[in-house]
């Protein structure tokens, strides 16, 4: 039950916050609390036994200071299995300075830790409320295999900028990220456990993501393209022996339409990784990732929503690597507040299974139920 | 639990194509006719602003106005007829459109979210009180009422 003091504590922290109020600024949080029954592998914790390990808390604030300047941030909680562990951090924290405004452009530059835009959904991944069901879409978003923390936020400035035309908005960010050691868990989820033991530290370095986006008719049609280059470099415990250098560099094109009860959302991506692994050698491979996915609006309470996910590790030898996932699930927001959705995920092959909630090894097939209640103010 | 889905896929594919099919309905949309009206504090000149400046006010990308004052957002709830009215015929988007767009902007904090009130009556208190304040309201109240500088936009 300890779990989940802390989201009843959360509410009645909230609303006494929401009450507060701050002058110029606004106070917003939520908490999300799932239940992940599975078959095949655990997804989460031991979800084939049931696991509730997976948990979202987070409070934010936004106070503007004059014109230009507004300051941002959230804190936040994310457990989820062995790959998160609840520990509180800190998700963004940046000034925003905005230089130049008129009525058709803007640009500006925020400074400190920002999210990087990468397909549509990374800046609120961890929002039930924003993003398409329980689960992020494992092709795309890498939820369970380490890279997730390399993509959501850098240490660093973020340049932005906007055109609005009659009928359209063409928007641009571009982030770069300082260097940053990483944690030991990070290490582990990249690597894996068993690797992960001969490395004696790991440093992210020179992160860049950019992305170009593309809005019609008040965001019914929207485009985008989001690239992004990081190296990373291990160094083992062995004394004299190389250490690991790795660059990952890719891009997402995403698109989405929506209709009156409509949505159809499709991203694409392909990510090179390049090894050096001194006297191991040298190698690189392609992942490609893609998802086409189907929402309807039953009500303004009530969506439903099916998903195709397709993944292959090495684009250069599909049969052995790829993954597919067919999701099924259900939204209902009974009041602006409360949300609680349903997955119903069918997948083959290992993509986007975390390695580490599953320490005997993984099988080929995995059906997991995931429901989720969330709470926002 | 045994359900294999990728095991079948033709089962799998028909629950696709079929659920939404099963689960829709006519969904009449329960707008109301009531013409809605843009409202603003005294110290904002709404004349000359068109849809794409109102998108970018109420997307929350433009936040300040000419007069350099800050621009404050004011709505009412998400399910108010009226606000569905405004996002359909003024903005000309749907409502949960710009829903997302908002829940983009509160929990990656890259700009000031829109200031929610209860009802039409608080809206127009607010935005009468509040420098820099844009809100809308049913149109035949604002227009009896001298102290808006109220107008329907150009253009829409």
């Amino acid at each position: 039950m300890k779990k989940f003091t802390s989201i009843i504590l959360f509410i009645f922290v909230s609303s006494a916050v929401q009450a507060l109020g701050i002058p110029n600024g606004q106070i917003h949080g939520f908490a999300s609390q799932g239940y992940l029954l599975s078959d095949g592998n655990n997804f989460y914790g031991d979800s084939q036994r049931g696991s509730a390990e997976l948990r979202e808390i987070g409070v934010n604030a936004n106070w503007r200071l004059n014109n230009s300047l507004n300051f941002a941030g959230q804190l936040l909680s994310r457990d989820a299995g062995a790959t998160d562990n609840g520990s509180l951090r800190v998700d963004f924290l940046f000034a925003d300075y905005k230089a130049i405004e008129n009525d058709v452009t803007g640009l500006g530059i925020r400074v400190g830790r920002v999210r990087n835009a990468y397909g549509f959904y990374n800046e609120t991944r961890d929002v039930l409320f924003t993003r398409p069901g329980v689960l992020m879409p494992q092709a795309i978003y890498y939820e369970g295999n380490g890279l997730r923390e390399l993509l959501f936020s850098s240490d660093g400035a973020q340049l932005y900028s906007y055109w609005d035309d009659e009928n359209s908005t063409t928007s641009f960010s571009l982030t770069a990220g300082r260097n940053k050691r990483l944690s030991k868990d990070v290490i582990q989820n990249l690597l894996g456990t068993s690797t992960s033991q001969i490395i004696a530290r790991g440093n992210l370095n020179h992160p860049v993501f950019a992305q170009l986006s593309h809005s019609m008719s008040g965001g019914r049609s929207r485009l985008a393209i989001s690239m992004y280059n990081v190296g990373l470099d291990f160094d083992t415990n062995f004394l004299g022996a190389d250490g690991i250098n790795l660059y990952a560099s890719g891009y997402v094109l995403s698109a989405q339409h929506n209709l009156r009860d409509w949505s159809f959302t499709a991203e694409y991506s392909l990510t090179t990784i390049k090894y050096e692994a001194g006297l191991l050698g040298n190698a690189k491979n392609d992942i490609e990732a893609t998802y086409l996915q189907t929402e309807y609006r039953l009500s303004p309470k009530i969506s439903l929503y099916s998903r195709i996910e397709y993944s292959a590790n090495d684009r250069d030898n599909r049969n052995a690597t790829d993954t597919q996932h067919l999701v099924v699930g259900t939204k209902w927001s009974p009041s602006r507040n409360w949300t609680i959705a349903a997955d119903l995920l069918g997948m083959r092959g290992t993509g986007g299974i975390p390695d580490i909630d599953n320490p005997n090894g993984t099988r080929e097939r995995t059906e997991i139920l995931a429901v989720m209640v969330g709470y926002r103010f | 639990m045994g359900i294999e889905l990728v095991n079948r896929p033709r089962l799998f594919i028909a629950m696709l194509l079929l659920w939404p099919i099963l689960a829709s309905n006519s969904s009449a949309a329960s707008t109301t006719d009531l013409p809605v009206t843009l409202i603003a504090h005294e110290s904002v000149n709404l004349d000359k602003l068109n849809t794409s400046t109102l998108r970018a006010i109420f997307s929350l990308r433009k936040r300040s106005w000419e007069n350099q004052t800050p621009i404050k957002v004011f709505v009412l709830p998400d399910n108010h007829p009226l606000h569905k009215h405004f996002c359909k015929t003024v903005l000309k988007i749907y409502p949960y459109v710009l829903r997302d767009q908002w829940d983009r902007v509160i929990f990656s904090g890259v700009g000031t979210p829109p200031t929610i009130v209860k009802d039409i009556e608080e809206l127009r208190r607010t935005v009468r009180s509040t420098p820099g304040a844009i809100g809308y309201a049913p149109a035949e109240i604002s227009v009896s009422i001298q102290q808006y500088y109220a107008t329907t936009p150009t253009g829409l």
